[in-house]
């Protein structure tokens, strides 16, 4: 073996030009394999810590049965009440793969500024909760950049009765800019002259935005809130309906005490169906009518899921592209090697030697054309990943609210699994090649004939 | 007594285009241990056919072959490789050396699929078989680096090193000048006469038949003389 391995490590010396040719092909192969898939991993996790976290899906959504589809229209016969949560929480708090846990009410109405209104969309959860997701570790390595609030304090830190977050967006359009905080006295104008000229800048003083919707008993109802802080969701579609507040706030709003889902964080994203499956099981027992959603159903997350569908069918195929690309780049290296060895592989047969022994020489040679230029080609990779990353490059996203870095993140484990493939395919290929090549007698093959 | 070669009733035909060409034609013979001797005849004659039969690196179409009393018919793939690699030493026209190992390291090449022999017992045989060629200053330089006839030196060297009962040698001069293969036939005859290995070589070359002890002339795939 050893006397084989020499052979072909200097094999790849025989036709320099033609091995460096090849491994550089194959070497930008394989950086192109180890760029595609770190973005794809890249644009993967920051949609993952996008939907889960800080949309508040969690990994596992619990409705009331039918609440999913039925529930903004008909919120007081689809929501989860008191005496149900009541059955549900001890089932999630004894699971130990739970991280995190937290109610959420959602809802809409208008949002005015006392002249004009626009409509809202609004997430209630308790502050912790809240906050909690918002520096969640997963959060801050792969998206920092959503990390909020833009200005204004936390609504766990606000002093205010009923605070809220309120998108930029839906902002401008009331043409809100203070904070309950920054307000310098307590009091406000109201009513605001709406035909003056200075309105506008009446505004932008007050921290006060009065909220109205329909509540759980179908009756109008209304409530002052106060402004604690402003944030920018993702996508550009909420930017100007969003906003969060406290589960208070919003049940004072809806006059309900009920909520519409129970989002859970899992410790680990991999154990969602396992759990998922359990406590569907657990609840079934016990009789509890609610619906369960992992966080990778599309109904939950349709962004998320699709876009990362689209992502993972054009990554492979580009990965399978370029795979076949370098394989074929070697395989054709490898071809031309046999071609003009014929004779020395039957003066190798003549000499005792066997056809496996033949096979094993051209293998050890293809895999180490492909295994240097597979490694010269990832570490390529980490360091135009590094670059990339180092130079803070930001691109406009079809629907994101805020432009995003363009990131790129191969990591070890991904450029030695890629590397494998590499490999295997190059072994694949080369023993197809000799499998047509290596079968003549060592006598044909001494007179240069393959056939 | 055994005979290291004995060949009955070699058949062999190729095919040509449309048309069938007897390469053997009922060819039989055996060769004796020690023996030192020529395969003569014209190109086209068969003699590198029945050399190849004989090496076990071509089959017959009808006949035997049996190397040491032993018929090949029979044998694997993997027992040919085997009986080859122990018994049978080749020496080939164009020399066949592996251009990127040096002279010792092809001289080796055929020991290194023995697993009985530890490295250091492979290199020393090898050294001696470069030695027996008058070699030794060349040891680590590489094929390209030497003349014809030192190349066909190494073959020669790389034939013997396994210590087989025949070396099989395909026109060894035909590729060098008069002087050098008068140089390399003699070097033939004094390891034949050292170690009695049997020595089977073809050529076509007539004053290099009056060296040889005994000649078998081949015409048209057949024994003439």
């Amino acid at each position: 073996m050893k006397t084989f391995a020499l052979m072909a490590l200097r094999n790849l010396f025989r036709n320099p030009r033609r091995s460096l040719s090849t491994a550089v092909a194959a070497a930008c192969g394989f950086a192109g394999i180890a760029l595609t898939i770190g973005f794809i991993v890249r644009t993967s996790e920051y949609l993952y810590s996008s939907s889960v976290y800080l949309k508040h899906t969690g990994h596992i959504q619990v409705y009331a049965r039918g609440g999913l589809d039925k529930y903004l229209s008909q919120p007081s016969k689809f929501s989860l009440t008191p005496e149900v949560l009541e059955k549900i929480l001890p089932i999630i708090e004894s699971d130990s793969r739970v991280e995190h846990w937290g109610k959420f009410l959602v809802g809409s109405g208008l949002a005015g500024n006392g002249c004009q209104s626009f409509p809202f969309f609004a997430v209630a959860s308790d502050s912790k909760t809240l906050g909690w997701v918002k520096t969640h570790p997963h959060v801050k390595t792969w998206a920092p950049g959503l990390i909020q609030p833009k200005s204004g304090v936390s609504l766990s830190e606000s002093q205010a009765p009923m605070p809220i977050a309120l998108a930029t967006g839906l902002a401008r359009r009331l043409g809100k800019s203070l904070t309950f905080s920054e307000r310098k006295d307590s009091g406000n104008d109201i009513p605001f002259d709406c035909d003056s000229e200075s309105v506008s800048s009446d505004f932008k003083k007050d921290a006060n935005v009065q909220l109205s919707g329909m509540d759980f008993s179908g009756n109008i109802s209304m409530i002052d809130v106060e402004i604690a802080n402003y944030f920018t969701p993702r996508l550009e579609a909420a930017n100007n309906l969003a906003i969060e507040t406290t589960l208070p706030t919003l049940q004072a709003l809806f006059g309900t005490e009920d909520v519409t889902y129970l989002a859970v964080f899992l410790k680990n994203a991999r154990d969602t169906q396992k759990v998922k499956e359990k406590w569907e099981d657990l609840l079934k027992k016990n009789d509890i009518q609610v619906d369960l959603f992992a966080y990778d159903n599309p109904e939950i997350a349709p962004d998320y899921v699709n876009t990362m569908r689209f992502m993972y069918t054009m990554g492979i195929l580009i990965i399978l592209i370029v795979v076949g690309v370098v394989t074929v780049g070697i395989a054709n290296s490898v071809y031309l090697n046999i071609m003009e060895r014929i004779k020395e592989m039957g003066t190798l047969l003549a000499m005792g030697f066997t056809r496996r022994h033949i096979r094993n020489l051209f293998v050890l040679e293809a895999i180490f054309l492909s295994g240097m230029a597979s490694a010269f080609g990832g570490v390529l990779a980490l360091v135009v990943a590094a670059g990339v990353n180092h130079a803070k490059i930001f691109f406009d996203s079809p629907g994101e609210v805020e432009p995003i870095q363009f990131l790129l993140t191969p990591s070890w484990p991904i450029v030695v699994g890629a590397w494998i493939f590499v490999q295997v395919s190059v072994v694949l290929a080369t023993f197809w090649i000799l499998g047509k090549n290596n079968k003549s007698n060592p006598a044909q093959m001494l007179s240069g004939d393959s056939q | 007594m055994t005979h290291v070669v004995k060949v009955m009733n070699l058949q062999k035909k190729y095919r040509l285009g449309k048309t069938d060409v007897i390469a053997l034609n009922n060819v039989s013979l055996a060769v004796e241990k020690g023996e030192f001797m020529a395969i003569a005849g014209a190109s086209g004659s068969g003699k590198s056919t029945l050399l190849n039969m004989i090496g076990c690196i071509d089959t017959p179409d009808q006949g035997s072959v049996f190397i040491n009393g032993k018929d090949t018919s029979g044998l694997s793939e993997v027992e040919k490789s085997s009986l080859r690699n122990k018994n049978i030493g080749f020496v080939f026209q164009t020399f066949n050396l592996i251009p990127v190992f040096n002279i010792i390291e092809n001289v080796e090449l055929p020991l290194t699929i023995r697993p009985e022999l530890s490295s250091k017992d492979r290199r020393e045989l090898a050294i001696a078989a470069v030695q027996a060629v008058g070699l030794e200053r060349f040891q680590l330089q590489v094929p390209d680096k030497l003349s014809g006839g030192q190349r066909q030196r190494v073959a020669i060297a790389r034939a013997l090193v396994t210590s087989p009962s025949l070396v099989l040698a395909d026109e060894p001069t035909a590729n060098l000048d008069s002087h050098t293969a008068t140089m390399i036939l003699d070097l033939m005859l004094e390891l034949n006469q050292k170690t009695k290995v049997t020595f089977l070589f073809s050529t076509h070359d007539e004053k290099l038949m009056g060296r040889v002890r005994r000649i078998i002339r081949l015409q048209d795939g057949e024994i003439v003389g």
